[in-house]
């Protein structure tokens, strides 16, 4: 790993964390609990389609890690992890397929894996299957915080395109 | 690489977003499933009741307490012990805090479906 790509993702990561962070101060509550804007995927996405997917995977879990520690809530961790490998792993599948111009559909696609994937431990940890009833809100929430998030993502990547990164 | 038109895109989305508003209106309409409140004293099960099924509010008695069942909710509605504490916490309806009655040894507590609050904390 040169310096030039490690110094990239440790900058982006410190972004990512500092975005997590301030979120969380934000009482942002939308009608439905649990539901969040989730702006540090923002610089998860611009990771991906600037520099490469093993860097978008590493800025994702130093700040879901790094996230959960000066956030306090450990016991978020579970479900950010389970959210953010799930999400991760939807992204990677969907950026191959969609270009730079797509990202607010990658975005989308991402914001319901992370939903789902929370919504999986959910179910896990309360040994109920009763919270797939909120299944269809949550989908609901991805689409319009997914294209948001992506929109942001996609317009910031067609502006830093020339920098070099990697 | 395989190229997704926007077109396509935009309706898978549309679908799935009518897909889930569907689903929420009909989960809402639909009747839901049973609501079981249980009335224990001095840990014997004394009263089962279905808090869906209630259409009329009743009292029931108990040796020192009074229990209001009504629709989806339940509540301690008198009780002869000195600090009232149960009769203070009002009404449940999901199955996060039960209601004690420490000195009648009296305990409702809701059984079944549980409200997605019980974890999320906010």
């Amino acid at each position: 790993m040169n310096i030039r790509r490690l110094t990239s993702d440790a900058l982006l990561s410190v972004i990512a964390l500092t975005i997590f962070i301030v979120e969380a101060q934000i009482p942002l509550t939308f009608a439905v609990p649990g539901v969040k804007l989730g702006l540090s995927n923002i610089v998860t996405l611009i990771t991906m389609y600037l520099l490469s997917k093993k860097d978008a995977g590493a800025v994702l879990f130093i700040r879901i890690i790094l996230g959960s520690v000066f956030s306090g809530n450990t016991m978020a961790l579970l479900y950010s992890i389970a959210g953010g490998a799930l999400s991760y792993a939807v992204m990677c599948l969907a950026s191959s397929t969609l270009s730079e111009k797509q990202i607010w559909a990658v975005s989308i696609f991402s914001a319901m894996a992370h939903n789902m994937g929370q919504l999986l431990v959910a179910a896990l940890v309360m040994r109920s299957s009763a919270v797939f009833a909120y299944t269809p809100v949550l989908i609901v929430a991805a689409i319009f915080v997914g294209a948001f998030t992506g929109l942001c993502a996609q317009y910031t990547v067609l502006r830093l395109k020339n920098l070099r990164l990697k | 690489m395989k190229k997704v038109s926007n077109r396509r895109l935009i309706a898978i989305l549309a679908a799935l977003l009518v897909i889930s508003l569907a689903w929420m209106v009909l989960a809402r309409v639909l009747p839901r499933g049973a609501l079981i409140a249980e009335v224990y004293v001095d840990g014997r099960l004394v009263h089962t009741a279905d808090l869906n099924k209630v259409r009329e509010a009743y009292v029931l008695e108990l040796p020192h307490n009074k229990v209001l069942v009504e629709h989806g909710q339940i509540s301690m509605c008198e009780a002869d012990c000195p600090d009232h504490l149960c009769v203070k916490q009002g009404k449940i309806s999901g199955s996060a805090y039960p209601i004690v009655c420490l000195p009648n040894k009296v305990i409702i507590r809701i059984v079944g479906k549980s409200g997605v609050d019980a974890v999320s904390g906010r």
